[in-house]
């Protein structure tokens, strides 16, 4: 399941860390109001010694710092991100999400891996 | 004395009856009545003492923050938030046969967020209160190509019909409110409309296919 | 904003709406459950418990327009359970920290500045109905709040309790008695 890639990249970062930095780079974006924790692959996007995350109120729980990206890393690289985000709509949703994506995939490619699954939903 | 009398004073009134008097002068009874005499000075006082805890009580008193951070928190984590709709168009959705309307869309938004949107919209018409607000993508099957003329000669066996894929049309957005007595409904509904059109087109994207808007009740200015 | 259309909202799932509805109603629902409880801490605490329910039951609320009734039944409900479950807290008449009123003896004392005799009395005054308040049983005590406090009628406060008109009616009448009685002996 989940493990550090790290082989022939010694710059490459865990899944864990990827998520965190994920989360400060998506907050950064104009138009994000906050990002939301995603329920389903909770035990997967958080590190090590929080497992008081994984329970049922998740979002409440999570401690600073704490990623609420899922990072959801395959054995050969390939990561799906999933995030949830509330906008402000001060600019409009689908350039907001279109540049979450970008920045989704920069981090990605420069952990050195590879680009699976991208979800960025707006909710309410 | 049972639970739902009403104390009495010596003389039979019951301490609400002078009570309810003491804001005027005393009556003819009161005025001959020790109890009574005794009772309105009593609840003078206390009608007083009232006064002072209204006047000095400081009504500003509030919980700390962290109450009203904790509900929100909570209520935050606990909403509806309805189907996710895609922002870009991949291509069609799958045919209505599937068991869950399949969303891959890699950009979407849910139904609870394109609510807010109208409802902020709906409220920059003053004449209307927006109370409820329904989003649902709207789709209709995907159109049969066009026939290039290279089709086969019909065998006499009856073709299939082609599939049923549904193609999204847009947004279906019902509004109910409350108009204001005296403005003019056609007039206020219309622009609902075009408030809630432009919000969707500047912050949203996704073409509106229908409006519906139902007034269910008057109020005043 | 109109309560009705906040309350129509809020049983959509409208989050934003609920939230003006938690601005409004934070304080006098603390404020009941403080003079119930004489503790700031378990009246956050109920303050929390509460509008939680409502916010997770907003949906079952047949009428907006029955929705203060409805959050002050649920806050005494809490508040009522609080009360029972916990070891009494001694009231003392003597010691007004314990009335968790403070401020009301700061706010006077600031005042005292401007009119020493005039304010001073007042203050005594409220101080000393306050210990009386604090001192009644507890079903007179709530009855007695809602009615002075937070103007329910005698019928929304029997609807939001769980008792008849008249038993409300005859609570407050040996309420007023009571405060009456005490507030002789500050004379």
């Amino acid at each position: 399941m989940r493990h550090d890639i790290t082989a022939g990249n010694p710059s490459a970062a865990g899944p864990s860390e990827l998520a965190e930095r994920l989360h400060d780079k998506i907050s950064s974006v104009p138009g994000v109001e906050r990002l939301h924790p995603t329920i389903r692959y909770a035990v997967a996007s958080v590190g090590a010694g929080n497992l008081r995350a994984a329970s049922a109120s998740l979002g409440r729980i999570l401690g600073p710092g704490e990623s609420t990206v899922d990072a959801y890393a395959h054995a050969d690289g390939i990561v799906d991100v999933t995030v949830d985000i509330s906008t402000d709509f001060s600019t409009d949703a689908l350039a907001v999400c279109r540049e979450i994506r970008r920045v989704i995939t920069t981090e990605v490619i420069s952990a050195g891996l590879l680009v699976g699954q991208i979800r960025v939903t707006v909710r309410g | 004395m049972a639970v739902d009398e009403l104390p009495e004073l010596g003389c039979g009134r019951t301490t609400e009856q002078v009570w309810a008097g003491i804001g005027r002068p005393p009556d003819q009874h009161e005025r001959d009545c020790e109890y009574c005499q005794q009772a309105r000075q009593q609840l003078a006082l206390l009608d007083r003492a009232i006064r002072s805890v209204r006047e000095l009580a400081p009504q500003t008193e509030q919980p700390r923050a962290r109450v009203k951070n904790a509900i929100m928190d909570i209520a935050r984590s606990e909403i509806r938030q309805g189907r996710r709709i895609p922002l870009e168009r991949p291509g069609p959705l799958p045919s209505a046969g599937s068991d869950t309307p399949v969303d891959d869309a890699e950009l979407g938004i849910t139904e609870r967020a394109l609510i807010a949107v109208v409802t902020q919209a709906a409220d920059r018409v003053p004449a209307a209160r927006t109370r409820h607000v329904r989003v649902a993508e709207a789709t209709r099957p995907v159109a049969e190509p066009e026939p290039t003329g290279l089709e086969q000669e019909p065998t006499g066996i009856e073709q299939e019909p082609t599939g049923i894929e549904q193609e999204p049309t847009g947004l279906d957005i019902s509004i109910t409110a409350s108009i204001r007595f005296g403005a003019g409904v056609v007039e206020t509904v219309d622009q609902l409309r075009d408030e809630v059109t432009a919000a969707i087109g500047q912050l949203v994207g996704i073409t509106v296919h229908r409006i519906d808007v139902v007034v269910e009740d008057v109020h005043a200015s | 904003m109109d309560e009705t259309t906040l309350v129509a909202r809020a049983q959509d799932g409208d989050v934003l709406s609920f939230e003006v509805l938690v601005d409004r109603y934070q304080g006098p629902l603390f404020r009941l459950a403080l003079r119930m409880l004489h503790d700031r801490g378990q009246a956050e605490d109920v303050v929390q418990e509460a509008l939680t329910t409502v916010w997770r039951r907003i949906g079952m609320l047949s009428d907006p327009v029955a929705f203060p009734r409805w959050t002050y039944q649920i806050t005494t409900r809490v508040t009522l359970n609080a009360l029972r479950s916990r070891t009494r807290q001694p009231v003392d008449a003597a010691d007004p920290v314990t009335l968790d009123d403070g401020r009301l003896d700061r706010d006077a004392a600031d005042a005292d500045r401007f009119d020493p005799a005039g304010v001073t009395e007042n203050q005594a005054l409220a101080t000393a109905l306050r210990t009386q308040i604090a001192l009644l049983p507890d079903e007179l005590r709530l009855c007695w709040t809602l009615y002075a406090d937070h103007g329910r009628t005698y019928q929304e406060i029997a609807e939001i309790i769980g008792v008849s008109r008249d038993t409300v009616r005859g609570r407050i009448a040996r309420a007023r008695q009571r405060l009456a009685g005490g507030m002789t002996s500050w004379q």
